[in-house]
């Protein structure tokens, strides 16, 4: 096979060619159980710490499986919605910010991206209540995704300008088109970073959406509001413990798209 | 391969021409590079003629431009001005995508595709050129074969799970994946240990040697220019030739005082990687027949005035080493279970030089030849790369005086005629 004839090994001590930032260890089914345990766990002692109390009639009125089950799901379908539109503005406003020709802008775009995430959800949607008598489910999902587009664009950005360039040569030396490097090896070898930030979007959008009750859209935050202006701490302590339970329970599924998405061989 | 005229940078740019050629596939005429801000050009008004067939290096110290002008070839650097014709068609204005699908590329990184596997990255050139599954799937276990990985094994893995030589095999496997003529290579070997890059190199001199590809190499290894080129192109800054020659000829013939220093000492010890093997006259050693008793292996060494005899299977394979020392310590074991195995095996395609490697770390000084199918064919040993050397030498020096013995010559006719 080689004109040398030796049995020799071969060695491999090139320098490794771009290897993906983030590398982590399988996980176990052990640790794929630990989390929706632990929040069945939760959600059982809440249950039975409740139906141990003696509830009054504005208690009953928050604390019940219709009135607790929608609420639920306009939470969900609150942090759904509004990061699926997060995702669509950010992963192709973040590649357009990648590509040489919008280098002269780029600076500009980031800037109103930051305004979104420094201007507190609160405000924003309080301006759009008063301003703009903008008030209900469309109006939440717009304050959501301005406060949300930044960590998806940024990691985004940083994903895409990871990639080797070595690897973005050789695939526009064989002739692959500039779309074809982008779809076919750009944004696969970004997807664990990109993952992150809508992961991380994800959850931000599950904690802000208890503000959607101010301006009457729904969701886990219409419970701890009530709570709050009644004065009930069991219905305070219902709505604060289902949106943590909530939460944490979205990071996990997200963590396990994570874990499915990211490409072999990285 | 000897008569190529020699060229010397002039005022209107450098040229390089390859005479004795047959087809010429790359003709650069004219081409420059300049960038913006920059006071002086990349490449400066270069014309340059690459023959069919032959690898043609570039090579020259960092920063000549040597780089900017094989990726001007498939234009992943637009050169300023001049015109690139590929198998007699301007390429110059082609679409570069297309262009670059019938050109090979090479880069020292390699830039394998991560997350795809080696079969995927192989793949890649057939599908955007549109080949039919079944003859893609085909031209990927074909080409792992040409590069030595057993395709079972290899085709599903990803690239981490490959060592850095194995890396460079699939890198040169997926330049080849679209059978293209032309391919570009820039520094492909250098990014890798050097036994390893002698075995990659000895490997694809083989491999050219069946698929004659036209290819552009560019290193700054001289000592690689030699052993891989057919003809060597060392530039200077901006591109210009400082000569375009057959190896032979620029170690013989520098052409000027850059070119000589480029080349640097040990030009006898840089031509040892232009014979090879089959050129010399291999040595004879005592060989036995693995099925031979111990009376007959030392009947062959009392008979002969080596110290060691070469015991061979039955295909000729060499088996082992045996010494009398180790027949007395043999007992009643088989030949192939004493002695020492053997090793620094050259093919005849080996370099002179990849044979004194080998030799110089053997056990007893010499390395074993075997052809392809691995069957003995003689000995290499300290002997017969003297010789060489000094044959070579003879022949060096027998150039040089070629103008002073003709002076010689007429001086005396002069003479005798007066």
């Amino acid at each position: 096979m080689t004109s040398t004839v030796e049995q020799a090994p071969d060695l491999g001590t090139a320098p490794q060619a771009a290897m993906a930032p983030v590398r982590r260890e399988r996980r176990t089914l052990g640790s794929y159980l630990f989390m929706p345990v632990f929040l069945a766990l939760v959600c059982a002692g809440l249950y039975l710490y409740m139906s141990n109390q003696e509830l009054d009639s504005i208690e009953q009125r928050s604390l019940n499986a219709s009135k607790i089950g929608e609420s639920i799901w306009e939470h969900v379908q609150l942090a759904a919605i509004s990061t699926i539109f997060v995702i669509l503005i950010a992963i192709p406003l973040g590649v357009v910010m990648t590509r040489p020709f919008t280098r002269s802008f780029r600076g500009i775009l980031l800037t109103f991206a930051n305004i979104g995430q420094a201007v507190p959800t609160i405000g924003l949607l309080a301006l759009l209540a008063v301003a703009f008598l903008f008030i209900g489910f469309t109006a939440a999902i717009v304050g959501l995704v301005a406060y949300a587009v930044l960590p998806v664009l940024r990691n985004t950005i940083v994903g895409l300008g990871q990639v080797d360039e070595n690897i973005l040569e050789a695939g526009r030396g064989m002739g692959i088109s500039k779309m074809g490097v982008l779809t076919r090896i750009e944004l696969p070898l970004s997807v664990p970073i990109i993952l992150a930030g809508v992961r991380t979007a994800l959850v931000i959008n599950v904690g802000t959406a208890t503000l959607a009750t101010y301006i009457n859209a729904g969701g886990l935050g219409d419970i701890i509001v009530a709570g709050l202006s009644t004065n009930r701490i069991n219905i305070q302590l219902t709505g604060a413990l289902l949106t943590a339970v909530l939460a944490l329970f979205i990071d996990y599924l997200a963590g396990i798209a994570e874990d499915v998405l990211r490409p072999k061989g990285l | 391969m000897t008569d190529t005229s020699t060229t010397h940078a002039r005022s209107a740019g450098s040229v390089g021409t390859a005479t004795d050629a047959g087809k010429i596939m790359i003709n650069l005429e004219h081409l420059g590079k300049q960038y913006p801000k920059e006071p002086k050009p990349a490449v400066d008004d270069l014309t340059l003629e690459i023959p069919e067939g032959e690898i043609v290096i570039l090579v020259g110290p960092s920063g000549c431009g040597k780089t900017t002008t094989m990726k001007m070839i498939n234009r992943i650097i637009e050169p300023t001005s001049g015109r690139i014709i590929l198998d007699g068609e301007d390429v110059t204005k082609a679409d570069p995508d297309q262009l670059r699908r019938k050109i090979g590329y090479v880069i020292q990184q390699i830039g394998l595709f991560p997350h795809m596997t080696i079969a995927q990255n192989i793949a890649t050139v057939p599908k955007l050129l549109g080949w039919d599954s079944k003859r893609i799937d085909a031209r990927i276990d074909e080409l792992l074969q040409t590069v030595s990985m057993a395709p079972e094994t290899y085709r599903n893995r990803y690239p981490k799970q490959l060592s850095g030589g194995q890396r460079q095999r699939v890198g040169v496997a997926r330049a080849l994946s679209g059978d293209p003529a032309v391919m570009l290579m820039d520094e492909p070997f250098g990014a890798i240990d050097p036994i390893t890059r002698d075995r990659l190199q000895n490997e694809f001199l083989r491999l050219q040697a069946e698929v004659r590809k036209t290819i552009v190499f560019v290193t700054h290894d001289i000592d690689e220019a030699i052993k891989m080129g057919d003809r060597i192109a060392i530039l200077k800054e901006g591109s210009r030739i400082a000569q375009y020659d057959t190896p032979e000829q620029i170690l013989t013939a520098p052409a000027d005082d850059f070119v000589a220093d480029f080349i640097g000492r040990g030009a006898s010890l840089k031509r040892l990687n232009l014979s090879r093997v089959r050129d010399i006259h291999l040595s004879e050693w005592p060989t036995v027949h693995i099925g031979d008793d111990y009376a007959r292996v030392l009947d062959v060494l009392r008979n002969s005035d080596k110290g060691f005899a070469l015991v061979l299977d039955e295909q000729r394979k060499p088996r082992r080493w045996v010494s009398a020392p180790d027949l007395q310590r043999g007992g009643d074991r088989p030949l192939d279970q004493i002695g020492l195995p053997p090793e620094a095996m050259v093919e005849p395609q080996a370099t002179l030089n990849d044979a004194l490697n080998e030799l110089i770390t053997a056990n007893y000084s010499v390395a074993i030849v075997v052809n392809a199918g691995g069957e003995y064919q003689g000995i290499v040993d300290i002997e017969s790369i003297n010789e060489a050397i000094r044959t070579m030498r003879t022949d060096a020096r027998a150039r040089a005086r070629v103008g002073l013995d003709a002076d010689d010559s007429t001086a005396q006719a002069a003479q005798v005629g007066r």
